[in-house]
């Protein structure tokens, strides 16, 4: 099996599959609108709606909606504290694989 | 919080998937700036062009008229950015987009300076080395090029990297001249055929997605 077991701080919302999909989405991105994150990750909408409200209850990413044309239209952003916690999860990540 | 979590190895895997395929589209996304960004190398080429057939007499007239018609390109550019940018299905901004930005200004500024200085024949015993400032500014843009590269996997951005490669090679056995000219218009080409290539993946991705939300929607 193509696991491993281990005992480290993992941060429990980033190690979500979905979860850091989309935190991998928002990191390369300063602003992004629902549906880049949607084509980014290949999620449903209401996954990536669930997930993402997760995310935002954390603190970790900011959500600004706002009509465009009358069409509702969400935007999100990587806080700096989101920043933070992505690359301590990819350092904690290496240091358990090594690679 | 110390917590025991199963982890699978291929979770960071698909992270980097997940990265890759956003750098993508964020670089498909630049294809339109980088077509006006191409355009005003090509019409500072054909500036350049001019002044050294008509002499120093006319370079103020051509600076004039190079900086209008950039400040022209760019204020069209962005206005039409601006207005039609979020009404599209899709929107993101690079992180950090306003170093790419600087990074242009600082080129079209070398660019303005070095040709100038070439045009008033200043400099002009560096000028005439092998090792001109064409070359420099040819080089610089070739290593962002290949830096894209790295970060997106994308063939057309090796074109410039390429390129370098073979006029330094070429520069080895036949002096190309120091033409700032010459290297815009190479540059210019070159870059409009990348945001040409970029432009039309970016098409392709949003239509691609947005028939994948109408079909998601009906079912």
């Amino acid at each position: 099996m193509n696991a491993v077991q281990t005992e480290v701080n993992l941060d429990p919302l980033i190690h979500e599959a979905n979860r850091l999909k989309i935190m991998s989405v928002l990191v390369e991105c300063e602003a992004a609108d629902f549906g880049f994150v949607l084509s980014a990750t290949a999620l449903t909408r209401g996954n990536l709606s669930s997930h993402m409200a997760k995310l935002v209850q954390a603190g970790y990413v900011n959500e600004k909606k706002d009509f465009v044309e009358r069409k509702p239209h969400t935007e999100y952003r990587l806080m700096p504290e989101g920043r933070d916690a992505y690359a301590k999860y990819r350092k904690q990540w290496h240091s358990i694989t090594g690679g | 919080m110390n917590n025991t979590i199963t982890t699978n190895e291929t979770m960071p895997k698909m992270a980097d998937a997940t990265r890759l395929r956003t750098c993508q589209l964020l670089r498909f996304s630049q294809g339109s700036s980088t077509i006006v960004f191409s355009i005003i190398l090509l019409c500072l080429g054909f500036n350049y062009y001019m002044a050294n057939i008509c002499g120093g007499g006319q370079l103020l007239r051509t600076v004039s008229l190079t900086l209008t018609t950039i400040l022209f390109i760019v204020a069209g550019f962005m206005i039409l950015e601006t207005a039609t940018r979020k009404r599209k299905s899709l929107y993101a901004e690079v992180y950090r987009g306003s170093i790419l930005i600087l990074q242009r200004v600082i080129i079209i500024m070398f660019v303005l300076l070095v040709g100038g200085a070439s045009l008033l024949e200043i400099w002009s015993p560096w000028l005439s080395n092998r090792i001109f400032p064409g070359m420099i500014f040819f080089g610089i843009l070739g290593l962002t090029d290949f830096r894209n590269f790295i970060l997106t996997r994308l063939p057309e951005d090796l074109a410039s990297s390429i390129a370098i490669l073979g006029l330094s090679l070429t520069n080895i056995g036949w002096p190309l001249g120091n033409y700032i000219w010459l290297y815009l218009f190479l540059w210019g080409l070159i870059g409009l055929l990348q945001g040409v290539i970029l432009y039309i993946r970016w098409q392709q991705s949003t239509k691609r997605i947005s028939n994948g939300n109408r079909e998601e929607k009906a079912t």
